[in-house]
């Protein structure tokens, strides 16, 4: 009887773990994350004028960004900035609309004023806050001022 | 002293049958004790539930008015309209029919809302009429309408009249921007129009860069580098030219943002004041 109690009591104990991995240290990766290289370099456009600013674009992040790194502070990029201000636009409203984001992106003081803060730290500053469109510049405001 | 297995079990089984308390757990009272419990834990969704469960037995309109008032509460309008309307009992009626209207107003159904200005089932009491004109004389403010402020500010309570008041202030006085000032602006003297619109750093940026590259152009053709001196001059150009855009598209960022906060401050003074509903006295 004795024998048969033990016997059950070391069954059951011995079945009960089930975990025979012996813990250890999570290793964790402090490199900064390269998401930015995943860029998206087709050319594929729809018509002459996005194609050339695509050129543009592609030129600029294979032989300055791509090795220049992730230092712009604004969400979508300068570069990003331009090609979709085009697709939105057109290549001179684009154009005038880029050098304008150049302008604000040289200044280095109040930006947490005028702009959201996007979870990857970025201040969102989208194409669309500057088509001259109130529709949609009211209904993207407040999406991105009101959140 | 042993005691037999039979009685044991007998008295188990008395101690388990009086210990059983006899009531009827879903008796009207118990589940208006419950649906009260639960529209005071602010549980409203599940208070509606069982007011309805009430107003199913009992056809009392006070049940009706109560499951709709839940619905309104845990934000599900459609079927809060539909309770308040159905509501016939007189005395609930101008209440109901207030609340009817304050939903068509959160659910922007302007021309439902504007309706109850006819509705005499609402006229009836004085109260609810006076808080429907406070939520028109707020909808007058948010679409522009022609205003009389003295009228509107008359309907509203001494503790409001100072915030209806700033935004009467907005309204006649928003602080705007002109677009065309600002492009003008920045075509006279780069940045100026970004001043204009309070983005001082951004205009000072602009300064620079259109003065620094009109300089580098200037410096290379009387330098006889003229290739250099054109590439310059492009580039301060199209700073420039952006620069103007750019004040332009400020500007009206600007006015978007006033009237964005101006909207917003109302909605916040409307969430305080839950919509000038009236507190019913249900939890105490």
């Amino acid at each position: 009887m004795r024998l048969a109690l033990l016997l059950i009591i070391f069954v059951s104990s011995a079945c009960s773990q089930t975990d025979w991995q012996r813990w250890k240290k999570e290793e964790i990766s402090y490199k900064i994350p390269d998401d930015y290289r995943k860029r998206e370099y087709s050319f594929v456009s729809e018509n002459i004028q996005e194609f050339l600013i695509k050129s543009l674009t592609n030129t600029y992040w294979f032989f300055i960004s791509d090795l220049d790194g992730d230092n712009c502070p604004f969400h979508p990029s300068c570069s990003a900035f331009l090609l979709e201000s085009v697709k939105e636009t057109n290549i001179l409203q684009g154009t005038l609309m880029f050098f304008d984001r150049f302008t604000r992106d040289m200044n280095l003081i109040d930006k947490k004023k005028h702009y959201p803060v996007i979870k990857n730290g970025r201040y969102f500053d989208p194409p669309a806050f500057y088509t001259l469109n109130s529709d949609t510049l009211i209904s993207n405001l407040s999406d991105n001022f009101l959140r | 002293m042993r005691i037999k297995p039979t009685v044991l079990l007998i008295l188990i089984f008395f101690t388990r049958i009086s210990g059983q308390e006899n009531f009827l757990l879903h008796s009207p009272q118990k589940i208006k004790q419950f649906a009260d419990f639960l529209f005071c834990d602010k549980d409203y969704l599940r208070a509606a539930e069982e007011y309805e469960k009430l107003f199913s037995i009992s056809k009392v309109d006070s049940f009706l008015f109560l499951s709709s008032l839940a619905y309104s509460l845990s934000r599900n309008y459609n079927s809060a309209a539909s309770g308040f309307s159905r509501i016939s009992d007189l005395s609930l009626k101008p209440d109901a029919k207030f609340e009817f209207y304050k939903i068509k107003f959160i659910q922007e159904d302007f021309e439902n809302f504007l309706s109850g200005e006819k509705d005499s089932d609402m006229k009836a009491e004085e109260q609810s009429l006076k808080r429907y004109l406070k939520l028109k004389g707020i909808f007058s403010l948010m679409h522009n309408e022609t205003l009389n402020e003295e009228v509107i500010l008359n309907t509203f309570q001494t503790d409001e009249v100072e915030t209806i008041q700033k935004f009467f202030g907005f309204k006649k006085n928003p602080g705007i921007k002109s677009e065309v000032a600002a492009g003008l602006l920045s075509a006279l003297i780069p940045g100026t129009g970004k001043i204009y619109t309070e983005n001082f750093a951004d205009g000072l940026m602009a300064f620079l860069s259109t003065g620094i590259f009109s300089y580098l152009s200037y410096s290379n053709f009387k330098a006889g580098h003229n290739f250099r001196g054109w590439l310059f001059a492009g580039l301060g150009g199209l700073f420039y030219a952006g620069n103007i855009y750019g004040s332009i598209a400020s500007a009206q960022i600007f006015n978007a943002k006033l009237n964005i906060d101006f909207e917003n401050s109302l909605k916040i003074f409307l969430e305080e004041k839950k919509y000038f509903s009236p507190d019913y006295g249900l939890c105490k």
